[in-house]
């Protein structure tokens, strides 16, 4: 599966591209924030976005919206350390197709991945 | 269960069920070492870092208010970098780059899992505040966090790592405003 990366750390970017790659999906970019995330949807439709919740300017609960506004078919999977179960339920409203939270392991990503596959 | 007790068990959960999945996805043994509730401050709780170099992830959320912090010394940092990456970086006379973006991304996710646990109790929905990163003795950390709550209870927590032979303590506390904390008392 192409996939693209949004997380304003880096070392959490590098960690998930590799639990990806070692699953056998392609990572196809990653993103620091939401409007590099939205610029970078539009030029390269990834199959799935994994998406922070908290990152600096727009928050991933608002780049969440546009990319369902720009692609209802889009599939973003949420990817946060926030466990707040109201917040869970705003994201899942929002469009996410899944909320995975911090610190997740290998086969909880897995599973959720399998789910579009 | 008296004042207090409560938060402590809430915190203590809290930080438990976060290390535990931090030690099944890193190379290190993650526990909690003590949890303490209490009338305090942010000086206070940093004055053990006092002449030294040491680094503070913090959150402060103005909304409530209500403010977060992760603070380590230099020398458990090495430690810290091998048990969450499995790699200990370079240590140098300050903290580095790379140390920063760990230690940042580790004090996510643990100052979360304290304030979560508190805010899920509280049956408030708040989005945290960015983490933030400040390096510096006890008083330039302090300064940092800016303004504290007039009457606030410290949740404070004292958590140790074990990792390759080495070992780690290091703190984690919130400031929690006093009419909130009574509501969880």
């Amino acid at each position: 599966m192409k996939i693209l990366i949004v997380d304003d750390n880096l070392l959490t970017r590098a960690m998930i591209k590799d639990l990806l790659t070692e699953m056998g999906h392609q990572v196809i970019g990653d993103a620091e924030n939401g409007d590099e995330a939205i610029k970078f949807f539009t030029e390269q439709k990834p199959e799935l976005v994994l998406l922070d919740l908290i990152m600096p300017g727009k928050t991933g609960l608002e780049t969440l919206k546009e990319l369902k506004a720009l692609d209802p078919s889009s599939r973003v999977v949420m990817v946060t350390a926030v466990q707040q179960e109201s917040m869970t339920q705003q994201l899942l409203e929002a469009g996410a197709a899944a909320v995975l939270h911090k610190p997740f392991m290998y086969g909880e990503l897995e599973e959720v991945l399998k789910k579009f596959q | 269960m008296t004042p207090g007790n409560k938060l402590e068990i809430l915190a203590l959960l809290s930080l438990e069920r976060c290390l535990l999945r931090i030690s099944r996805i890193s190379t290190g043994s993650w526990r909690v070492a003590g949890v303490k509730v209490g009338p305090g401050s942010a000086a206070g709780e940093l004055a053990g870092y006092a002449g030294t170099e040491a680094a503070a992830v913090y959150m402060v959320m103005d909304s409530l208010p209500m403010t977060a912090v992760m603070a380590a010394s230099p020398a458990d940092i090495e430690c810290l970098s091998k048990g969450y990456t499995g790699h200990g970086f370079p240590r140098g006379a300050r903290v580095t780059p790379a140390e920063e973006i760990m230690l940042t991304e580790l004090g996510n996710i643990l100052l979360n899992a304290l304030i979560n646990g508190l805010l899920n109790e509280l049956k408030i929905t708040l989005l945290p505040a960015l983490p933030r990163f400040a390096a510096g003795d006890a008083a330039s950390l302090t300064a940092a966090l800016g303004p504290a709550p007039e009457a606030a209870r410290v949740i404070a927590a004292k958590l140790a790592l074990d990792c390759g032979g080495s070992s780690a303590e290091w703190d984690l506390f919130v400031l929690l405003p006093e009419d909130l904390a009574r509501r969880l008392d």
